[in-house]
């Protein structure tokens, strides 16, 4: 109760610490991390002064390194040096077989089936483990900066990832340890870090192809609202792919008959990678490559380069023009085009991107720090440092979500490029008497045949009420909330019974597994594992009687009664009771309680908001009238 | 106000089929400020999930009031007649006459020398014939009586013959983009 007579009605509660939050880019070559200092994104270096890190892990017998330490072991020791583990994500290991190219790792086996993991000198790990490691060090990192624990990350993903993609970062960050505010889409947040800047009203492009994704947004930016139109991309092509062609038109030219292993194989891409980018700088080069037994020697032009890469370019342009007319625009009607991604200074992909969409290109911004920034300045808003008023997110769903029906087909539940967040709901009956579970396979893709879509989980409906075959009539609710995850529940209609779901995700980890590597992951870096799992309820705990205080303070007199208010109050008290005690358990279930007990004040909050800004729109109206 | 409301309710206008698209483009994106999930992120757990399902509520509300088939479909639920639950009965012969045509129309554009212009073409007969179910639609859903209703309900079968057409077209549009 004191708490609460600190502030008179009307007036806002004491004004909280600032939070400290960060944006994560999670790229395939490489990420970083930025923050808001006195009101600017910056992004984080190392000590020496090197803000990339290369999203590379070497897993010795004893030690885990990251970043260029980790690069130096990836021509020594390359099947212990994981690079570009983005490609990994959400993927299984079949899908890992029918990549173009060849991953140089060993994978263990898992009856062909699942998610891979990979065989190295420290054991078994997943990329999800992979990541989280990356994760790990760029949050150290901006702990350091900031001088403390953070409150929340918000990391990017390509806005093409599927939900198993995505699923699987947000996996990743709960591993090393990250609150995920919000997984944010890598061209949306370019977008952010361009759009704020300028104030800029219109329609923009951002053509984002970085290391090993590519992605293309329409946006609308109209007074302070970013709306994605619609979306596409590839996320199976980048740079990389760049340096690919060149690798393997010179290991064609060189004659070479022996076979290339890892070794040799890493040390001619990353020639290649050179040679890509002295050919971003000048016209023509003498290249020279001597490597063990592979000779090779030759001039290069800009020229050559531009003829090898063109079908690669080609792809990503198609893929332009079709988000373009799912957006129902056509290229004049854009403002801006903005380019992101290290792969965009290479010249002939401006000249070909201006010349689809007719205007010359932004890079304004360092195309390998923009979507780092961008992140940056959303979780700041996130977090709560800066008012959410002056910005707001609306983005889409990348692939249509489907189910599976009879014949092996996919019925469409939730199309692409829908804003989101979104529910749609289905109703399915029981074709035996007596059934009381049921299957659901979910799949993601534009294409009919469930063969040809990615299989993202099957959901089990389970404590349907036995009834007679087709009398059951069970509700299913298909929700993607604003990070693109899907999540489902279910109801069978006629007794008002919810059923119980448990999610099979194809590729991905179930929930337990996940909880295992965060307590593995704890006990690696030597910590008292209980202890951070006390602290983390704590501050969770501490947060939310901020929150329902914060919101009694502001709507308590007006939404409810003088009983409701003292029900909260008093389940409140209890949580304050037990919060700085060691008792995890009485925490978790005082939130639990007070959380019930603020549930229909928050839904009245929610009501009143809602009347508030539809009376404010009238307001203005009419003060737009008095003017006119 | 709440989410027990019907979605003209909810956006507060009028619930009618004839709309101002950018008043509702304003309120949307006022209502969205209110209750997006990111306006939520250091909220409890309860408030998150409370969020998520009024920012997806009303992202239905906008696409449905925004969407003419989808609006038609909507008036015509809460008139409480279910499109699906309707005896497909039989079509105007005229009517599938049409439909015919616009499907041979359609192909040819396909097989024509320069198919682009071909199915803009057929784009914009779709468009027309769809302003006009439309202008009908109002007509007899505004009259409200039994008959009238039944006579509603046949111009939005005819509406969703034209709906297909058209994501056939758009199908063939993208495929001509990626060849």
């Amino acid at each position: 109760m004191a708490l609460l007579q600190l502030s008179e009605p009307g007036m806002a509660p004491a004004p909280h610490q600032r939070k400290l939050a960060v944006g994560i880019d999670l790229g395939t070559t490489h990420s970083l991390v930025a923050t808001v200092r006195s009101g600017s994104a910056d992004v984080i270096a190392d000590h020496e002064g090197r803000k990339l890190l290369p999203s590379v892990v070497h897993y010795g017998q004893d030690q885990i390194s990251v970043g260029y330490e980790a690069r130096e072991q990836a021509v020594r020791d390359p099947l212990n040096t994981i690079i570009s583990v983005k490609r990994l994500m959400g993927r299984g290991i079949e899908d890992v077989a029918t990549f173009d190219h060849k991953m140089p790792y060993q994978f263990a086996e898992n009856e062909g089936k699942g998610m891979p993991k990979i065989d190295t000198a420290a054991g078994h790990v997943s990329p999800v483990e992979v990541s989280a490691e990356i994760l790990k060090v760029l949050a150290a990192r901006g702990r350091e900066a900031l001088d403390g624990d953070l409150d929340g990350a918000v990391i990017t993903v390509p806005a093409y990832f599927d939900e198993a993609q995505r699923q699987a970062t947000k996996d990743a960050a709960q591993v090393a340890g990250l609150k995920v505010l919000r997984l944010l889409n890598e061209p949306t947040a370019a977008a952010i870090a361009y759009g704020l800047d300028q104030e800029d009203e219109g329609v923009i492009a951002v053509y984002d192809l970085g290391g090993g994704t590519f992605d293309i947004s329409i946006l609308r930016l109209q007074a302070g609202v970013f709306e994605v139109l619609s979306t596409g991309g590839d996320t199976a092509l980048g740079g990389d792919d760049f340096d690919r062609a060149i690798a393997e038109w010179i290991l064609k030219e060189s004659g070479y008959t022996q076979d290339v292993g890892p070794s040799l194989s890493r040390q001619l891409m990353e020639r290649a990678r050179a040679i890509k980018e002295q050919l971003s700088e000048q016209e023509k080069i003498n290249a020279t490559i001597e490597l063990d037994d592979f000779y090779w020697q030759g001039d290069l032009d800009q020229h050559w380069f531009n003829a090898l890469i063109a079908p690669l370019v080609d792809r990503t342009l198609k893929v332009c023009k079709g988000a373009l007319r799912d957006a129902k625009l056509k290229a004049k009607d854009l403002t801006n085009v903005v380019m992101v991604g290290g792969s965009t200074r290479v010249p002939y992909v401006r000249q070909r991107v201006g010349e689809v969409f007719g205007c010359d290109p932004k890079v304004d911004i360092d195309p390998d720090l923009v979507v780092a920034t961008g992140a940056a300045l959303q979780a700041d808003v996130l977090v709560g440092n800066k008012s959410s008023d002056d910005m707001l997110l609306l983005d889409v769903n990348p692939l249509s979500l489907g189910i599976e029906t009879m014949g092996g087909l996919s019925e469409k539940i939730i199309p692409r490029n829908v804003t989101i967040p979104i529910a749609k709901a289905q109703e399915f009956t029981t074709y035996k008497d007596g059934q009381t579970a049921m299957a659901i396979h979910v799949v993601q893709g534009e294409r009919e045949l469930v063969a040809d879509c990615r299989s993202l989980a099957r959901f089990e409906l389970r404590g349907i009420p036995p009834m007679v075959a087709g009398a059951a009539r069970i509700r299913v609710t298909f929700q993607v909330d604003a990070d693109g995850l899907l999540s489902v529940s279910a109801k069978e209609m006629t007794t008002g019974v919810e059923s119980s779901v448990t999610v099979k995700p194809s590729y991905g980890l179930e929930e337990e597994q996940v909880t295992e590597m965060l307590k593995e992951s704890i006990a690696h870096a030597r910590d008292d594992v209980t202890a951070r799992q006390l602290r983390e309820k704590q501050v969770d705990a501490k947060g939310l009687l901020l929150s329902i205080e914060n919101a009694l303070a502001e709507d308590g007199d007006s939404l409810l009664s003088a009983a409701e208010r003292a029900d909260i109050e008093a389940a409140l008290q209890r949580l304050r009771d037990v919060v700085d005690g060691d008792d995890i358990h009485a925490i978790t279930r005082e939130v639990e309680k007070a959380g019930q007990a603020s549930n229909e004040f928050a839904a009245r909050r929610m009501d009143a908001s809602i009347k508030q800004a539809l009376s404010g729109k009238a307001l203005d109206a009419i003060n737009v009238e008095k003017e006119g | 106000m709440s989410l027990k409301e019907n979605y003209f309710q909810l956006f507060e206008v009028p619930e009618q089929y004839r709309l101002d698209e950018s008043a509702l483009r304003a309120t949307y994106r006022e209502l969205q400020r209110k209750t997006h999930p990111d306006k939520f992120a250091g909220g409890s757990e309860h408030e998150q999930l409370l969020a998520v399902q009024y920012a997806a509520t009303i992202n239905d509300a906008y696409d449905v009031l925004t969407s003419p088939l989808k609006r038609a479909i909507y008036m015509l639920s809460l008139k409480g007649i279910d499109l699906d639950d309707q005896a497909s009965g039989a079509m105007d012969p005229m009517f599938l006459m049409a439909q015919m045509e616009l499907r041979e129309e359609l192909e040819q554009a396909e097989h024509s020398s320069d198919p682009e212009s071909a199915l803009e073409k057929v784009a914009e007969h779709i468009d027309s014939e769809m302003t006009q179910l439309q202008a009908a639609f109002v007509e007899q859903y505004e009259k409200g009586c039994q008959a009238e209703l039944a006579a509603a309900v046949e111009t939005v079968k005819k509406m969703q013959f034209l709906a297909k057409v058209q994501i056939d077209l758009e199908h063939l549009e993208h495929e001509l983009l990626v060849d």
